[in-house]
């Protein structure tokens, strides 16, 4: 895969991490009520979700084809996942179309989701349906030996385990904070006296989709980094987040009240429940991360160990190019 | 990074606004107006706007209502598509209208100015807001207007009991109240319409989150004078003051009320409110009256949750008989010209022949 197709695919990554916040977003919206419905919508929200699950589905498939960790395993993910998110696509689109047929749906533009819905969750679903299609004829044909990049994982397996846990709930928390950001434009409450405490707010939502943004395209996708020049990138990333997290401490000090004037359309959940937990978990989205990755490097050069965490995950001369 | 200079150029001085701005007069009122109340319909994105607008419609063609009120909650997560929706139903039902917001209303994926733009441009709208200093979105007053004598029958008061305060943890929001300032905005404005009058105004005050005389009532008589307290569960982040009344009497505390109690019951009963009603708790549909120290009482009562949206109840048997029904539907008040009137409770069912259970109180 040459750099020039790479980037194209991380940029198109990029936009289905846009495209998956923005769903994601009012995902959450309908989750609250359905969980709090007398009458359960389930069965006629039922395409719906199915679309938002496989859009998220292509995302973090589209990661793992884009660092797999070695041939075999990429040629599995092509194969298996491909087939599934096609399958999935395919049975969210005809149920759609199902739903119109019998009118559960009045119309393939009848709103409610949204202005366009179902249409743009059936032309979703559609895009799914595709790249899966792509994903597996990608993975059956696949040319054994051909030149491409690997990001092999060398940790213990409880690591990995971990991992395998974490890193995808920080993925969809960091899409719920980015879809928050993006709407955030659209629906601030626009000459507030307690503006300056939104953009607190709105800056740390944008962190985690930062993080992300640049881990993808600039050091996980970059050339491999010793490990003090990790640590200092692990630095300015805690130091850029905690005064981030500083900001809007300093503002809920101060207006302890700008969440509710300003931002109660970002956080459904938390006013269904009276609660205001959403905006503090923003502050550990943001911070948790780097102050990981720069203790778990710090530690390992103090030890002198071998490069550990993110670090490690670099190509390396022997595995990164075949 | 445009963000800031957005908010700072955006931000607008408040306007000089006078009392009279306040107050609507393009009702006309005739005896045995009906004023119909409609509450916590709460659209979101999971709604079937067509099962639940024809639910909707069917509760206004049933009541047949001179105005509608609807006491907030409207929406709850719902997209700008879901609030164009419903506000073009009921706009499509031809009867004059107006809306006191709820805790819930904002959390949408729209602005606040979008949603107050979108329902005071909208058809057959008297939702008024004003660029003013007092707390609150939808303060203001529809006067029902007497076209023989030109003079104010009735006063309809829509008062934002707005949504959540300054949480004292940080963590917990409790529900906020009627502030100061809007009382004192609503002692102005019922003084002013009795001067222009030359009397004091009838009038029914509609909000959507409970007075604490709600519950004082309550506690003096359970049975009160209609409906039922159907919550399943007890409030138990309550005020502490309130928690301890209930535990003396022994009943559990299932109603949703502000932080704290205010100055607005005895304000509005001393400026002529007869009635108070108020949405929020789903579930409940009771009312009675309760008096001011002054001894002038009024009815305080909550309205019929309209529509299935969210959670709902069946009704039960703590009035002495079985209200074997869903509590949706509406709360139609009669408004006379002696300044009395009656109310009625429309239990609009959800089956395919919308079969209608009603109970009334007369003369209040």
């Amino acid at each position: 895969m040459k750099l020039t197709q790479r980037t194209l695919f991380l940029i198109l990554e990029a936009l289905l991490f846009v495209i998956c916040s923005a769903v994601f977003f009012t995902f959450i919206s309908s989750v609250g009520n359905l969980i709090g419905a007398s009458d359960s919508p389930l069965k006629r929200m039922l395409p719906y979700y199915l679309s938002v699950v496989g859009a998220i589905y292509l995302l973090f498939v589209s990661h793992i084809a884009l660092f797999p960790t070695n041939e075999k395993k990429l040629q599995k993910t092509l194969k298996i996942n491909g087939i599934i998110l096609a399958a999935w696509g395919l049975l969210s689109a005809v149920l759609i179309v199902i739903y119109v047929a019998n009118h559960t749906y009045s119309s393939f533009i009848m709103g409610m989701v949204s202005s366009l819905f179902p249409l743009d969750y059936f032309l979703l679903d559609l895009l799914v349906m595709a790249v899966g299609a792509f994903f597996a004829y990608q993975g059956f044909r696949f040319p054994k030996g051909a030149e491409r990049t690997y990001f092999p994982y060398e940790h213990s397996l409880t690591r990995k385990i971990f991992a395998s846990i974490f890193r995808p709930l920080y993925v969809l928390v960091a899409l719920y904070f980015t879809g928050a950001f993006f709407f955030c434009v659209g629906i601030a409450n626009y000459g507030s006296s307690t503006w300056w405490c939104m953009l607190s707010l709105w800056l740390l939502m944008g962190v985690p989709g930062a993080t992300l943004f640049y881990h993808e395209f600039f050091y996980k996708n970059g050339k491999d980094h010793p490990r003090e020049q990790s640590l200092k990138i692990a630095l300015c990333a805690l130091l850029g987040s905690a005064f981030f997290v500083f900001y809007f401490l300093i503002a809920i000090l101060v207006k302890r009240n700008f969440i509710v004037e300003d931002a109660t359309a970002l956080f459904t959940i938390d006013f269904m429940k009276s609660w205001n937990l959403v905006p503090f978990a923003a502050t550990f989205e943001a911070i948790l991360p780097p102050a990981i990755a720069y203790l778990s490097l710090f530690i390992s050069i103090r030890k002198g160990k071998k490069p550990t965490n993110v670090a490690a995950e670099k190509p390396t001369e022997e595995t990164a190019v075949k | 990074m445009l963000l800031p200079l957005v908010f700072l150029s955006s931000c607008a001085a408040p306007k000089s606004v006078q009392i009279s701005d306040y107050i609507d007069t393009d009702v006309a009122f005739k005896e045995n107006f009906r004023l119909l109340q409609l509450t916590d319909i709460h659209w979101s994105v999971n709604t079937d706007p067509i099962k639940q607008g024809a639910y909707l419609s069917k509760v206004v063609e049933i009541t047949n209502p001179d105005f509608i009120m609807i006491t907030g909650d409207l929406l709850l997560g719902a997209t700008t598509s879901t609030a164009e929706t419903l506000i073009n139903t009921i706009s499509g039902w031809n009867k004059p209208f107006g809306i006191t917001w709820g805790n819930h209303d904002r959390e949408g994926e729209y602005s606040p100015t979008w949603l107050s733009n979108l329902v005071s441009n909208a058809k057959n709208s008297h939702y008024h807001e004003l660029n003013d200093d007092v707390f609150g979105r939808s303060n203001y007053v529809i006067s029902l207007m007497n076209k023989t004598t030109g003079k104010a029958a009735w006063n309809i008061y829509s008062i934002d009991s707005n949504s959540y305060p300054a949480s004292s943890t940080g963590l917990y929001y409790d529900y906020d109240v009627i502030h100061d300032d809007q009382v004192d905005w609503f002692n102005k404005v019922a003084d002013y319409s009795a001067t222009q009058n030359g009397y004091t105004v009838p009038g029914l005050a509609y909000f959507h989150i409970p007075l604490w005389q709600w519950m004082y009532s309550y506690l003096q008589n359970q049975k009160g004078l209609m409906g039922e307290i159907l919550e399943s569960s007890t409030y138990s982040m309550a005020p502490t003051e309130l928690k301890q009344k209930f535990v003396a009497a022994g009943l559990p505390l299932k109603f949703w009320p502000g932080y704290k109690d205010t100055h607005f019951f005895d304000a509005g009963v001393s400026k002529g409110v007869k009635g108070f009603f108020c949405g929020h708790d789903h579930s409940n549909d009771w009312g009675g009256t309760y008096s001011t120290t002054s001894g002038q009482s009024a009815y305080v009562g909550y309205g019929v949750k309209s529509g299935t949206e969210l959670y709902y109840t069946h009704g039960s048997n703590t009035r002495g008989y079985l209200r074997d029904y869903d509590i949706i539907g509406g709360s139609l008040s009669t408004l006379h010209g002696d300044g009395t009137f009656d109310l009625t409770h429309y239990y609009v069912q959800n089956d395919a022949a919308y079969t209608t259970y009603t109970e009334e109180v007369s003369a209040l």
